[in-house]
């Protein structure tokens, strides 16, 4: 696939702008569902994934390779979703969203007791379900570092060169991310004290 | 332990480290079960569903794309060739059509003008369009289309006269056939139809095409003095 990305670049460098839908033919189910995990819902995802590529049709003369395509394409729709989150968090007065991240950044107390079921035994599509869930209401940075890594299996490396963070700092965050979804899955897990979720 | 859990995920404990850990894991339930807890989050990460990109996407992508490429290369524009004059209409049995009417104006002023965007008229009298040319120097061209599919909704047309903005010039719907009026200056125009907001036809009775870098073909119209 790598080895026939290049070959297409190619082919759309040389000015073969139909070859072009080969490449978004080949990505768009990653970049989709990637943005889809970061924004929430699907026609922002959408919106995001075609500007994305759009972008990348833009820049594409001058791709030199140093990264690949995919890995390229994916850097784009992170900064998008990023973009989008910054906006909303302007916009909106009130979200779950907001309130979570506030909470990590100003040091609040993040209650994650209502995600809990009481019940001992749920069903693994049911815990799916509550992970999905809690996973929409992490904050942006968070939910960012689980999807890519924990999901999308993205090193951290990657990560940290597609968005200029460190990778330390990205362990942080994937750390308590995954403190964050154990809670929400987890009838009895203990309270999530303040200071283990400042980002 | 928060710490050694974290480097254990992340893979970052050495071998003395990642023994001292599990050998705490071991003799700790407590330790042992949040430990299975941390894993299956991320068992159940890696279990989520994969959305697929919506039917259609990579269309809707490439759409844009073409779009973009039309207002970035932009067609040559020739200010004065051939006049276009009379009609050109093939009939109601033909599926689709374009015509295109030219009405003459007296004395033109302006005949050196660049040429800017169409003005779009869709209600407007012969009368009032040769007065209105004669005094501008543009012409009145008519554009009317006739899609194969009739559960079609919505119809633009797309071209260097409106910066190929895709919304600029919608055509009106009057008895299966959609049109509008177009004010051009004297010009080689290119354009194409868009049907719903997602699918670009070449005008299939345009006497002239160019081919548009994307397997398909603009019409070319040509607007003389």
């Amino acid at each position: 696939m790598i080895d026939q990305d290049e070959q297409i670049v190619r082919a759309v460098q040389a000015g073969r702008t139909e070859a072009f839908a080969e490449l978004v033919s080949r990505h768009k189910d990653r970049v989709y569902a990637i943005l889809l995990r970061l924004v929430g819902d699907p026609d922002t995802a959408e919106e995001l994934a075609q500007e994305a590529f759009v972008r990348a049709w833009r820049g594409i003369g001058g791709f030199q390779g140093q990264a690949l395509f995919g890995t390229w394409l994916v850097q784009i729709a992170i900064h998008l979703a990023r973009d989008r989150m910054r906006e909303r968090r302007r916009s909106r007065t009130v979200s779950l969203d907001e309130l979570l991240e506030r909470s990590a950044d100003d040091s609040v107390l993040v209650d994650t007791r209502f995600r809990r079921d009481q019940l001992s035994e749920v069903s693994d599509n049911d815990m799916m379900k509550r992970l999905e869930a809690a996973l929409g209401g992490l904050p942006p940075s968070y939910r960012e570092v689980f999807v890519l890594h924990h999901i999308e299996d993205v090193p951290y490396e990657e990560i940290a060169s597609m968005t200029g963070d460190s990778v330390g700092s990205l362990k942080v965050r994937a750390h308590r991310a995954r403190k964050l979804l154990r809670e929400a899955i987890s009838p009895d897990a203990e309270f999530v004290a303040p200071e283990d979720v400042t980002d | 332990m928060d710490a050694l859990f974290a480097r254990y995920f992340d893979g970052d404990l050495n071998d003395r480290e990642a023994r001292e850990f599990l050998e705490a894991i071991a003799v700790d339930p407590r330790l042992e079960k949040e430990l299975r807890e941390f894993e299956r989050v991320l068992a159940l990460g890696k279990a989520l569903p994969f959305p697929k990109a919506p039917a259609g996407f990579t269309e809707r992508v490439m759409a844009r794309i073409s779009l973009e490429k039309k207002r970035e290369t932009g067609p040559e524009r020739k200010p004065f060739r051939l006049p276009v004059f009379g009609i050109r209409w093939a009939g109601v049995a033909v599926a689709a059509a374009a015509i295109v009417l030219a009405y003459i104006g007296g004395v033109y002023t302006a005949r050196n003008r660049p040429v800017t965007p169409a003005t779009t008229v869709t209600d407007i009298s012969p009368g009032f369009a040769n007065q209105a040319a004669a005094e501008s120097g543009q012409r009145y061209v008519r554009l009317a289309y006739v899609p194969t599919n009739p559960s079609v909704e919505k119809v633009t047309v797309v071209g260097s006269f409106n910066n190929w903005d895709p919304e600029a010039t919608p055509l009106r719907r009057q008895d299966g056939v959609w049109s509008t009026i177009l004010v051009l200056a004297p010009g080689n125009y290119e354009y194409m139809f868009f049907e719903n907001g997602a699918r670009w036809v070449t005008d299939p009775l345009a006497v002239q095409t160019r081919d548009d870098g994307f397997g398909g073909s603009n019409a070319v119209l040509e607007v003389g003095t």
